[in-house]
């Protein structure tokens, strides 16, 4: 029964996944068909397929650190926002951008993004932690804290750039625009070894959906695996957000929207998981791109439909519980 | 199987002492059972014998105590069905009780595992649910559920925190009369905390009674239950005609 469903939802998945890419790829401002060979070319391998992989790996590495940092937190609104690695990153990146301007020394922004988002988790484990013991809403509490606070030195930044902020709030909106074809490959790569890290581990993954005190009961270290699975996540949102700003509620949707697909065992659901992800950047960077005016960045196309779908699932979440 | 000593156990938490100086040995074959009033520290004593909490003294099965063992392997020893257990995710029935074969999780197991969960599905009556959410089984089924959970993790040690409460009277009796008659009997040691000391009286081989950390009284179950006991321990006066508790209720000191 759920084998066959979760093998039609799989096919439909990348059926559609295939559509996105050539519908993406046929699609921009200049209509390819009127153009010459080399031309049509040059447009489609340089400019349109690193945006194209670009949104794709974002959409899977989104999606995954959600994935799995709800079932770290055995709560399924949280995400790596709620986690604080997305404004600790976006301030390791703002700040490399605000010293670069200013000192005219390029600082590459993933290397402070790293380095902050893994710092948060860092902050955020050491404020919520009691003796090596993890309590998931405690770890949300602080996650917020931290947040809070990354956000704040955010806007000083901000405040100190002066008539060069409009190049770090572009930046933070969220858009895949402008990264490099070898910065993708390398991204990539990157992104499918922690996929592939946490698919072989999905069985562990199962018993830890069961909460910390079961996990333990059933023999499996927690404490030692929450620390790297949320170390290797946040790692992971340092390289997005250091690529593309902050895309918004993607983790939080659709592992969400997976889980429902197909169930929440890890053998499928993970699966789903990245598929959705990456269909459903792919699509919302595409029509961002081609299709609306002044290239909207598509952080905030997502965090719009995020957002809308987060109101609904707590409707339906209180109708459901009474 | 060896059995399990537990020596000079303290537990603290927040500077207040929630279990002092239990001292208690469990006999293979033996059927356990632990009263006491709300906050006596029934469930911190089942919490400490599984490592879910810190706590002085020392714990042993055999001669090895437990704080030595790797996870795994005391996840075979020793097993734990814990009250209130409120799953999150939606794995259907038969994927939920198959976490509870993780111990054991290399492939020489594989069979082994499937027929020990086949087996206690069917006696906890669970085969038509084989694919329902976990979300939406009712208190009682989650129960059901929960016990084969606990069963099918195939511990020597199995301990169960007032885990019938929400079932109906087919399956509490079925379920304890199972316990009793055919699990105990493979040379297992069962722990159980109950409320219902009418039950108590006839079911267990030995009780503990807890009050205020303490170890308040143990034994067999005739020398146990008192009319004294239940004042000291309940605040609550009873009269015990043979093999029945009358308890009555007085308002006020």
């Amino acid at each position: 029964m759920t084998d066959n469903k979760f093998r039609v939802t799989l096919y439909i998945c990348i059926i559609i996944l295939i559509i996105s890419i050539l519908f993406a790829l046929i699609s921009g401002h200049t209509n390819i068909f009127l153009l010459s060979k080399e031309i049509r070319k040059i447009i489609i391998a340089d400019i349109r397929l690193p945006r194209i992989s670009l949104a794709i790996f974002v959409g899977i590495a989104l999606a995954i650190s959600g994935h799995i940092a709800q079932i770290l937190l055995n709560n399924q609104l949280a995400s790596s926002s709620t986690l604080g690695t997305s404004s600790g990153a976006a301030f390791g990146a703002s700040l490399s951008i605000y010293l670069t301007l200013k000192s005219g020394i390029h600082i590459p922004p993933q290397i402070l993004a790293v380095f902050f988002a893994v710092i948060t988790i860092v902050i955020v484990l050491k404020f919520s932690g009691m003796k090596n013991k993890v309590d998931p809403s405690n770890v949300i509490l602080a996650g917020i804290i931290v947040s809070t606070i990354f956000s704040a030195l955010i806007t000083l930044i901000k405040y100190f750039a002066d008539e060069d902020v409009f190049i770090i709030l572009g930046y933070l909106m969220g858009s895949l625009d402008k990264v490099p074809m070898d910065q993708v490959v390398v991204f990539g790569v990157i992104v499918i070894a922690i996929y592939v890290y946490f698919y072989k581990n999905r069985k562990t993954l199962d018993i830890m959906m069961l909460g910390r005190e079961e996990s333990i009961l059933l023999g499996l270290e927690y404490d030692k695996l929450f620390n790297v699975y949320i170390m290797i996540i946040s790692i992971l949102v340092g390289f997005v957000v250091s690529l593309s700003g902050i895309i918004g509620f993607i983790g939080l949707f659709i592992p969400h929207i997976s889980r429902s697909l197909v169930g929440s065992g890890n053998s499928r659901s993970l699966v789903i998981t990245a598929l959705l992800g990456a269909i459903f950047l792919l699509i919302s960077d595409t029509i961002t791109r081609a299709y609306l005016p002044h290239q909207i960045p598509v952080g905030i196309i997502t965090t719009l439909i995020g957002g809308i779908f987060f109101i609904y699932l707590l409707i339906s979440r209180r109708d459901t519980y009474g | 199987m060896d059995k399990m000593k537990v020596h000079n156990l303290n537990v603290i938490y927040n500077k207040n002492k929630i279990l002092k100086d239990i001292n208690l040995d469990f006999e293979v074959g033996n059927i356990y059972g632990i009263i006491g009033a709300n906050g006596s520290g029934k469930s911190t004593l089942l919490n400490a014998l599984t490592q879910l909490i810190n706590y002085t003294g020392d714990i042993k099965i055999g001669d090895i105590d437990i704080k030595n063992m790797n996870s795994k392997t005391r996840a075979r020893k020793i097993s734990y069905m814990r009250q209130n257990i409120t799953p999150r995710f939606n794995l259907n029935v038969e994927e939920y009780i198959s976490a509870s074969r993780y111990p054991y999780n290399d492939k020489e197991n594989l069979i082994s595992s499937k027929s020990s969960m086949i087996k206690y599905m069917e006696i906890c009556e669970l085969n038509g649910f084989k694919d329902k959410n976990i979300l939406n089984l009712s208190g009682g089924e989650l129960q059901r559920v929960n016990y084969c959970k606990v069963l099918s993790q195939g511990a020597d040690i199995i301990l169960i925190d007032e885990g019938f409460s929400n079932l109906d009277i087919y399956f509490q009796i079925k379920f304890k009369k199972y316990l009793k008659d055919v699990i105990r009997k493979d040379n297992k040691i069962i722990i159980m905390v109950i409320h219902d000391i009418n039950f108590a009286l006839n079911y267990f081989d030995e009780l503990i009674v807890i009050k205020n950390g303490m170890l308040y009284d143990k034994g067999s179950t005739v020398k146990v239950i008192t009319s004294e006991m239940i004042r000291d321990v309940f605040n609550v006066e009873s009269n015990i005609v043979e093999n029945y508790i009358d308890f009555s209720f007085e308002e006020g000191e």
